[in-house]
């Protein structure tokens, strides 16, 4: 099964192939109408580990690339994120800021897309700041199986290829061992494939 | 609509001379057809239970000058490269490595009318968006013949923490507070859970102290063996005594919000008893006969290697000692290097 691919395609995906792969839960037109009609909003996408967030804002920020993204670590501070002229930032991962420089952040910046396993609530009420809140979670056959064959037909070699397909009792069964994981169900799909 | 067709197919060499890899471009058009410019990339690609990454490693030239792609034959276009000291292909539990060579083929604007749109029908070509023809080829770079080598030295041991002892705590704890303190109090589960911590670290750096400094010297002792004499001071003395030497693959997945670690044991060796063990003891252990596990960290993805003791105290707790240890490739032998095959 694997020749027919150039690698395994349940793999980590490179950054430019995110847009082959991904089965969008929001319209870019829609991300763009709040952007451009709030003075002030947080776009919170929350989820547990493993549903889609830091894909969908990295998708989103190729998208609208006139906004940076700032993928943060343990590691990283407000400081490289307030010093950046735009008014409209993406934040990955803003738990590793603290309280007080969420604050500040939500204070300087007129809109922020952030992702995050806990609500921020706090931080919006704080800062006045409107938030739309878009939850990552729940999952159906559907959405899987495009999933699936997107990330199988951006890894076959050749045009020639029969696309493997999985049935509807296949895709029924991974959701019941993994939920919405979906994370969990492409790396137990990678190690079949590998 | 044109019934022309075109093929393109790249061909990489098995072998090289030790750093130059040579191929070629493989072309069966049927028209005569002008290529402007062929140019190549190779590219490495890590991919796995990770975010992926690709990386060019060298752009050369196939031809250049206009070269004619006559109608009805096989054009054979040789190319080569220069590839040296690159890591090796992988292909591991949750990660591999890969090569691609991608040639790209300028077809003059005035012949590329003559192909039409039917040539798309060719499995390995096709057109990119500024009308460039792609062919590419996915290759292995190993050195096949080359052997393991330790890198010796003297190696201090650590106690890997038992995780039965905290869980035997916890338990204890447990048992403490619902005899004392029937109904949930917050106050004191927090304290438990400090208290659980406290204690776990207290234990394991007595443990680490009870039973002293653990050491191995490593040596090479031929291109299939290596040495490791392990030193002990007096207080090292546990019950069912064993040493073995594993190779570990740890995969550090920062694809969401969290990162999380895959590790996956690539290699075993067989253990060795510790026995009529005073001061030192030296053991061979051969190397393992899979050649693509050497010591290596790039991007998200490591390989390492760890010398084992395992043993048991007479309170019934099984102690696990491990030193991290390097082992690299040796230079060839031959000079055949850098294999390449698809």
């Amino acid at each position: 099964m694997k020749k027919n691919y150039h690698f395994n395609p349940f793999a980590g995906v490179l950054d430019q192939e995110i847009n082959h792969t991904i089965v969008p839960r929001f319209s870019i037109s829609e991300m763009v109408s709040y952007i451009a009609n709030n003075d002030s909003l947080a776009i919170e996408f929350i989820g547990k580990q493993g549903r889609g967030k830091t894909t969908h804002l990295i998708w989103l920020q190729q998208q609208l690339s006139k906004y940076p993204l700032f993928q943060l670590d343990k590691n990283s501070n407000v400081k490289e994120i307030l010093e950046h002229d735009a008014e409209v930032v993406l934040v990955d991962s803003i738990h590793h800021l603290s309280f007080k420089e969420r604050i500040q952040l939500f204070k300087t910046k007129r809109v922020v897309i952030y992702t995050t396993h806990y609500t921020r609530k706090l931080s919006c009420v704080l800062t006045q700041k409107k938030m739309k809140v878009i939850r990552f979670k729940g999952i159906d056959t559907k959405i899987l199986r495009k999933i699936i064959d997107n990330r199988l037909l951006l890894a076959q070699n050749g045009a020639q290829v029969q696309q493997v397909t999985f049935n509807e009792s296949e895709l029924k069964d991974m959701i019941k061992k993994y939920g919405d994981n979906y994370r969990g169900i492409i790396n137990k799909l990678y190690e079949n494939y590998q | 609509m044109s019934s022309s067709t075109l093929q393109a197919e790249v061909f990489i060499d098995e072998e090289n001379d030790g750093t130059i890899s040579t191929g070629y471009l493989d072309i069966v058009s049927s028209e005569d057809i002008l290529m402007d410019e062929i140019t190549a990339k190779i590219y490495f690609e890590a991919r796995g239970k990770m975010r992926g990454y690709k990386n060019t490693v060298i752009s050369f030239p196939v031809i250049t000058e206009p070269t004619l792609i006559k109608a009805g034959e096989e054009n054979f276009i040789p190319f080569s490269f220069e590839i040296d000291d690159l890591v090796e292909s992988y292909e591991g539990k949750n990660a591999s490595f890969t090569y691609t060579c991608e040639v790209m083929m300028h077809v003059d604007d005035s012949d590329f009318k003559k192909l039409g749109l039917n040539f798309l029908a060719t499995v390995k070509s096709f057109v990119t968006s500024d009308k460039r023809l792609r062919a590419q080829k996915q290759f292995e770079v190993s050195n096949y013949y080359h052997t393991y080598n330790v890198k010796e030295g003297k190696y201090d041991f650590k106690l890997k923490l038992n995780y039965k002892l905290p869980i035997i705590i916890a338990v204890i704890l447990f048992l403490i507070y619902i005899i004392l303190l029937p109904e949930f109090n917050l106050t004191f589960a927090i304290l438990g859970v400090v208290l659980l911590i406290v204690i776990t670290y207290v234990i394991h750096m007595y443990l680490e102290d009870a039973f002293g400094r653990l050491v191995m010297e490593l040596a090479d002792e031929d291109e299939e063996n290596f040495r490791c004499t392990i030193e002990k001071t007096r207080k090292f003395n546990l019950e069912e005594q064993h040493v073995y030497y594993e190779v570990i693959e740890e995969v550090v997945d920062n694809r969401g919000t969290k990162s999380s670690i895959n590790r996956q044991r690539l290699y075993a060796s067989f253990r060795k008893e510790l026995t009529k063990f005073k001061k030192n003891t030296a053991f061979t252990f051969p190397y393992p006969s899979n050649l693509s596990y050497a010591t290596m960290e790039i991007k998200d993805v490591k390989i390492f290697w760890r010398m084992c003791v395992t043993g048991i105290t007479s309170g019934g707790l099984k102690l696990k000692y491990i030193a991290k240890f390097e082992v690299k490739k040796d230079k060839p032998i031959n000079n055949k290097e850098g294999l390449v095959k698809f």
